[in-house]
């Protein structure tokens, strides 16, 4: 990992606008923060302070709708297509947690590796919590890890105008190539005292953060199996089925293929759209058999694949970064906070 | 990759959330909440998630179609509309401008609203105009009226967030305005109680900490005996009533053929949970009730109105906040169509047909002569026509044929008009019965304003451009009036129907499109006193004419039509989560469609059990009016003697079962009860559900 | 390698075999010069399933009752249940629809020392059209005919699947037919309960077990032998659950942590009750 001094995030934005389509995150009229796309006329400043995006990053590499092939009555053809050459730019370590988990969840997937490796990934370290965030208690932040990002943006005091630029990738390398900038690297042993004062940053920075133990409670139950199909059941009352949560979770990959017939001759596009395994039917088979017929095994089954030991050993981490945002867009009151303090409370 | 991100507001039901459209090569391929949005929060109902499908282009209407017979053809714009303009001016001039009349829509803008009732009034010179309110809410309109002067929400959605007790009566807000059902369920968690009136165990009677599981219709002697109780007790709110009510003495007299043992009698309610329920309500600090269906869509629906707002305000459960008499408005501005007059006697902002004084405003601001007599209900259009006196109809992207009650009777009323337009997005089943039919743009290809069920005015922004030929359905009304003869609808754009309409309304006359956008929305009344917005109505006095609030007593009068021996069971109507009205848009998506078969009857095991009908079976089920094969489910929401139908699905009409006996103010149907009897279709027999993916 | 773009696959023929039931036989178009676009070890195995495209319609998954030969010629039986084999019907000859395949594991294939081994009992139990996915297999045996039993249970005669393929079952292994409804000089019931008096027939021990049909089926069948002392690990289930992509990233196929097209579709009842409980 290389690091360099950078006097501010700004500088290296106004550089990779020349090569790449670049998206940061900006407020709209409603005051929310969302990807928004920037191009060298309209360019408007980067605002480290902003919050963290409404939205995740999934939808840059597994939209909510692709096509996958078209059929002409004879030949089934590829509609994969690779995208420009784009960079994300600064996004945070709960959101580049989740991009590495779908890198190892897709990597056979042609259709998300296509626009992953055009993507160039830009992470900012946080410091300070984000309103429902716990990415500490989940290991997926506040600080990057880097080798989920191609280059870093560390800031290096509260105020965010004295910033490190750490190097992370071949790509992230090429892509500074041409910027003028001041390397801090003196050998080894610089490197690792670099790498050991980020640790001992982000534990400053995590010492601030509001600690929430229902989290851990309500983890330990699920994997030690004390949480009854009535309990399930009792809380599934509450789930509308509105998809919300796994429409934001920056980790939900689920989805269904649908073929469309062009209203005149033998053309069919197939398509793939978001699912989500809280549907009623999504596991239901023609033959009316649902294995997931009820509620609570939907919902339980959610909690299990977001915090299940058993996907570990393949992921090496928990489906939840930690992001919150489940919690907010649910109408029923059980997005993760308020589902694992109803599970840790229950005896 | 997505290009832009359009905001706007949901088309769906009335909680008008706020929604973000993703765009990318002019095509909605996405949506995402607005998070900061005042009223939803960033939460969406799985309606709202899957709004892209609704306006796929798949099955959209491209071009002006004229019927030949039996198919359909491509027409010009030009042919389209000097064929309508030249038929309804013969029309006009052989039968009367009353043989004429346009139903409008709850879904389209206000801007679309104001400019169909102008054209009824303007150009074909009639007060022929309604929309759907008149079988959701009209009774709502007509019953506060009379009680408090005014028919909207009194208070604002945020108020469930500082209510003590929340009420739900007749009303199932976690399936159709589940973010507003979202919201009671957190006031519930954060330690509000919760009480609800359903004939059907709803997911919020299950959460709830008093369900009043009352016989189906029978919610005016439930009412009264809740009164009954309250003033036997001096539960009510004596200083309440002394400074702002009227009526008192003939009102509580009234309440006395309602003892709480014949209460419980009639409606099925224990005599404990009337009295707990009696209480909760009185002693609440702050209670906000919230209704629907379940109160409105009865012959006695006006009355079950007025027994509501007598109810809050003999325990003074309104005016402040975190109380209030809160109907739950249906459509995503069914609202604005009724604030922009879509009605039959009343012009925009509810001024009354009738009075001379408004006529004069209004022919002088639009120069022309405004008709003076109150004009026909759509049901009153659809009677009219099978008697032969009326005789062309535009429909604006509402679905008669599936939503109204007494199916055979509206296709026979439409069958026999001498010219049907409909101006539609996709070939619903109305439309298929049209002689013309115009497409019409989707709520993202337009911009205008929505106004949902708390008066609050939204606006809408165009995503992407126009689909194919169609247009909409404010500029087809001005191209036809133009052919017509009349000058007064040549606007610019959407934003000068609105200012034209903000100048001749009081309730809105300090709204604009600039400071909508910067307030997020404006709760009407939005004028000089108010020039922010009005979250909560009558704090000081209420909107009649001596400010007071009247108590007027109502009698309990059973459903028009009560189960017997060749009819056993009750058949009540409901909604479902996935879906919205007749379906059109909603059973686009695939993940919808997947949810729900076509078409289900809920019905109680044991019953099913009796009636020798399998869970998951074919069966058919039948009225007076006509019969219809759907699929039983069981379910034990519906207690026994209950069945229970949602209305969403064109396969499975449960209007062709319902009743059309009628609320005599309104003309409301009756479409909460009615009696069916059901049989199993092929005995015995499992049947093999349809896949849809 | 994109794995989710199938090969044109050609309907040569059909013929009823069954209630509701077709069997088709098919031929994967250029088969020789094919994309191996799924990971083909060295043969498909019995038990392997492919996903067939009905282009406008959908995708689901199938089993081969028959593996593809040199010229990509095999067979595959479909019964009506929902939407898209209802449209297998309006199939003609020479259509061209879509294949994927072959996808997850098979049944186990015997090694030379245990089919020597004479001691082998197999106890191969099927359900309605759970026939299909075991037809390869049973033809593969090459065992003395009863040291391999199938007990094949279906509502009548009628529902039966695989007609030709029976036949040649009734001589080269011993076969049981159960039905639900009462058919002369048959036994009456289901595979679970008749599974003791069919055992008795037989007159052997079984060591292992091949089991495919409706899954509570499956499961008490299981739970019995696994109680009468066969191990979890010489019991075979093969599951089905609704799929879309066949390559585990749709997600629709789950039993806990596993993914039924990777992992299955067959399992063995040991590993399977371990998900079950998770």
């Amino acid at each position: 990992m290389k690091s360099f001094k950078l006097e501010s995030p700004n500088d290296l934005k106004a550089h990779l606008l020349c090569t790449f389509d670049l998206y940061m995150p900006a407020e709209s009229s409603n005051s929310d923060v969302k990807w928004s796309e920037i191009d060298k006329d309209n360019s408007i400043d980067y605002d480290p302070s902003l919050s963290s995006t409404a939205t995740s990053c999934k939808s840059f590499f597994f939209p909510e709708r692709e096509d996958i092939f078209k059929f002409d009555g004879k030949k089934f053809v590829s509609t994969e297509s690779d995208g420009n050459k784009q960079v994300i730019f600064g996004i945070h370590a709960c959101d580049l947690t989740a991009i590495a988990y779908q890198d190892k969840f897709f990597a056979e997937d042609t259709y998300y590796q296509a626009r992953r490796r055009n993507t160039l990934l830009i992470g900012i370290d946080c410091l300070t919590q984000c309103n429902q965030g716990f990415c500490h208690q989940v290991d997926s932040g506040p600080f990057v890890r880097p080798s989920t990002a191609d280059l870093i943006l560390q800031p290096l005091n509260n105020d965010q105008t004295s910033w490190r630029l750490l190097v992370v990738s071949e790509y992230g390398f090429k892509a500074i190539q041409g910027m003028k900038l001041v390397s801090e690297e003196l050998g080894s042993k610089k490197q690792d005292g670099d790498e050991f004062s980020r640790q001992k940053s982000q534990a400053e920075v995590v010492s601030h953060f509001q600690h929430f133990p229902y989290l851990n409670d309500g983890i330990n139950k699920i994997n030690n199996r004390q949480v009854s199909q009535d309990q399930w059941e009792t809380l599934a009352k509450q789930c509308v089925t509105c998809s919300g949560c796994t429409q934001v979770c920056p980790t939900c990959s689920c989805y269904t293929t649908r073929d469309i017939r062009e209203a005149e001759g033998p053309n069919v596009t197939r398509e793939r759209i978001w699912d989500s395994c809280l549907y009623e039917g999504f596991q239901k088979e023609a033959s009316g058999h649902n294995p997931t017929s009820l509620p609570g095994q939907r919902l339980e089954r959610f909690w299990y694949h977001k915090f299940s030991d058993d996907f570990v050993s393949k992921f090496d981490r928990y489906g939840c970064v930690g992001c919150g945002r489940c919690e907010q867009v649910c109408p029923g009151v059980i997005g993760v906070h308020s589902i694992m303090k109803r599970l840790s409370d229950h005896e | 990759m997505t290009s832009s991100v359009v905001s706007t507001i949901c088309p769906f039901c009335g909680v008008g959330c706020g929604l973000d459209l993703k765009v990318q090569d002019n095509q909605v391929i996405a949506v995402e909440p607005i998070f900061h949005h005042p009223v939803s929060l960033g939460q969406l109902c799985v309606k709202g998630w899957n709004a892209a499908f609704g306006i796929d282009p798949g099955n959209r209407i491209t071009t002006p179609l004229l019927r030949k017979i039996d198919t359909f053809h491509p027409i010009s714009w030009d042919e389209a509309l000097n064929h309508i303009a030249n038929q309804f001016t013969d029309i006009i001039s052989n039968d009367g401008p009353d043989a004429l009349g346009v139903i409008s829509c709850a879904r389209a803008t206000n801007e679309d609203n104001y400019a169909a009732q102008k054209f009824a009034r303007c150009v074909l010179g009639t007060n022929n105009i309604d929309h759907c309110a008149r079988i959701c809410h009209s009774p709502t309109v007509a019953g506060l009226k009379q009680t408090l002067g005014s028919g909207a929400m009194t208070n604002s959605i945020s108020d469930i967030d500082s209510a003590d007790l929340l009420v739900v009566f007749g009303a199932d807000p976690t399936e159709n305005h589940t973010v507003l059902g979202g919201r009671i369920i957190k006031a519930k968690t954060n330690g509000a109680k919760l009480l609800v009136v359903d004939p059907r165990k709803t997911r919020l009677a299950e959460l709830a900490d008093v369900h009043l599981q009352l016989n189906a219709g029978t919610n005016i002697a439930l009412i009264n005996g809740l009164l009954n109780i309250i003033f036997s007790n001096n539960w009510e709110d004596t200083d309440f009533l002394a400074s702002r009510c009227e009526n008192q003495k003939e009102f509580v007299e009234s309440l006395a053929d309602y003892p709480a043992t014949k209460v419980a009698e009639i409606t099925g309610v224990a005599e404990e949970l009337l009295d707990r329920a009696a209480y909760l309500y009185s002693h609440a600090q702050r209670a906000f009730l919230a209704y629907g269906m379940g109160i409105t869509q009865f012959v006695s629906g006006t009355n079950n109105v007025i027994g509501i707002s007598n109810l809050a305000l003999s325990c003074g459960q309104i005016g402040r906040v975190g109380t209030g008499i809160n109907p739950l408005r249906g459509q995503n501005n069914v609202q604005g169509a009724c604030d922009m007059g879509c009605l039959p006697n009343v012009f925009p902002g509810y001024q009354p047909v009738s009075e001379p004084a408004v006529q004069e405003k209004f022919s002088s601001a639009w120069d022309c002569t405004v008709p003076t007599q109150p004009g026909l209900t759509s049901l009153g259009m659809a009677k009219t026509a099978l008697g032969g006196k009326f005789k062309g109809l535009i429909v604006m992207g509402e679905d008669p044929v599936v939503t109204d009650p007494d199916q055979q009777l509206v296709q026979r009323a439409f069958r026999s008009l001498d010219l049907l337009v409909v101006c539609e997005l996709t070939m619903t089943e109305t439309a298929k019965m049209a002689d013309i039919v115009l497409p019409v743009v989707s709520f993202a290809e337009k911009t205008g304003t929505f106004t949902n069920c708390e008066r609050r005015v939204q606006l809408i922004q165009k995503a992407i451009p126009s689909f194919a030929e169609s247009k909409s359905d404010w500029r087809i009304l001005s191209e036809l009036a133009t052919r017509m003869g009349y000058k007064g609808m040549g606007w610019q754009g959407e934003e000068a129907i609105f200012d034209e309409m903000v100048r001749l309304t009081p309730l809105f006359s300090e709204m604009s499109y600039p400071k909508l956008i910067e307030y997020q929305g404006l709760q009407w009344p939005c004028d000089e006193s108010h020039p922010d917005g009005t979250m909560l109505l009558h704090s000081t006095s209420f909107s009649t004419a001596n400010g007071k609030g009247k108590l007027i007593p109502v009698r309990y009068v059973p459903p028009d039509e009560q189960p017997d021996d060749e009819y056993p069971l009750v058949l009540t109507t409901n909604r479902l989560h996935f879906h919205y009205g007749c379906g059109s848009m909603t059973r686009k998506s695939p993940l919808l469609e997947r949810e729900t078969p076509d078409g289900v009857l809920f019905i109680n095991a044991n019953d099913g059990e009796s009636y020798n009908i399998n869970n998951h079976e074919d069966v058919l089920v039948s009225s007076r009016r006509g019969e219809v094969s759907t699929r039983a489910v069981y379910s034990e929401q519906v207690p026994q003697g209950l069945v229970s139908m949602p209305y969403h699905f064109k396969e499975a009409p449960s209007n062709r079962l319902t009743n059309n006996a009628q609320d005599p103010v309104t003309k409301m149907p009756e479409l909460k009860v009615c009696a069916v009897k059901i049989k199993p279709i092929k005995a015995g027999a499992l049947p093999i559900s349809e896949e849809r993916l | 390698m994109n794995n989710l773009i199938p090969c044109p696959l050609r309907v040569v023929d059909f013929y009823e075999d069954g209630l509701d039931s077709l069997h088709f036989e098919f031929q994967i178009l250029d088969y020789d010069s094919r994309d191996t676009n799924l990971e083909e070890t060295s043969e498909i195995q019995a038990g392997q399933f492919f996903m067939l495209s009905v282009p406008g319609v959908g995708e689901a998954p199938f089993t081969y009752v028959s593996k593809p030969n040199d010229a990509g010629h095999f067979y595959s039986l479909v019964r009506k249940v929902g939407t898209l084999t209802e449209s297998l019907w309006s199939l003609k000859r020479d259509d061209i629809v879509g294949y994927r395949g072959p996808i997850g594991n098979g049944w186990p294939v015997s090694s030379s020392s245990q089919q020597s081994s004479l001691a082998m009992n197999t106890l191969v139990i099927a359900g309605g059209c759970g026939l299909a996915p075991l037809a390869g297999w049973l033809n593969e045996q090459e065992s003395p005919p009863d040291s391999v039993a199938l007990l094949y249970g279906s509502r009548d005669k009628a529902s039966q699947v695989l007609n030709k393929e029976l036949l040649k079952f009734k001589e080269s292994l011993t076969v049981f037919e159960v039905f639900d409804n009462l058919e002369s000089g048959y036994i009456h019931g289901n595979p679970i309960s008749q599974l003791d008096q069919v055992l008795q027939k037989w007159g052997k021990q079984p060591h292992r077990v091949l089991i495919c049909g409706p899954e509570i089926m499956m499961h008490a069948v299981a739970k019995q032998l696994n109680n009468d002392g066969v191990p979890g690990a010489n019991i075979w289930l093969s599951l089905e659950r609704r799929m879309h992509c066949g390559v585990g990233t749709c997600g629709h196929c789950y039993v806990a942590n596993s993914y039924i097209c990777k992992n299955g579709p067959v399992y063995l009842w040991s590993e399977l009750n371990k998900l079950i409980q998770r």
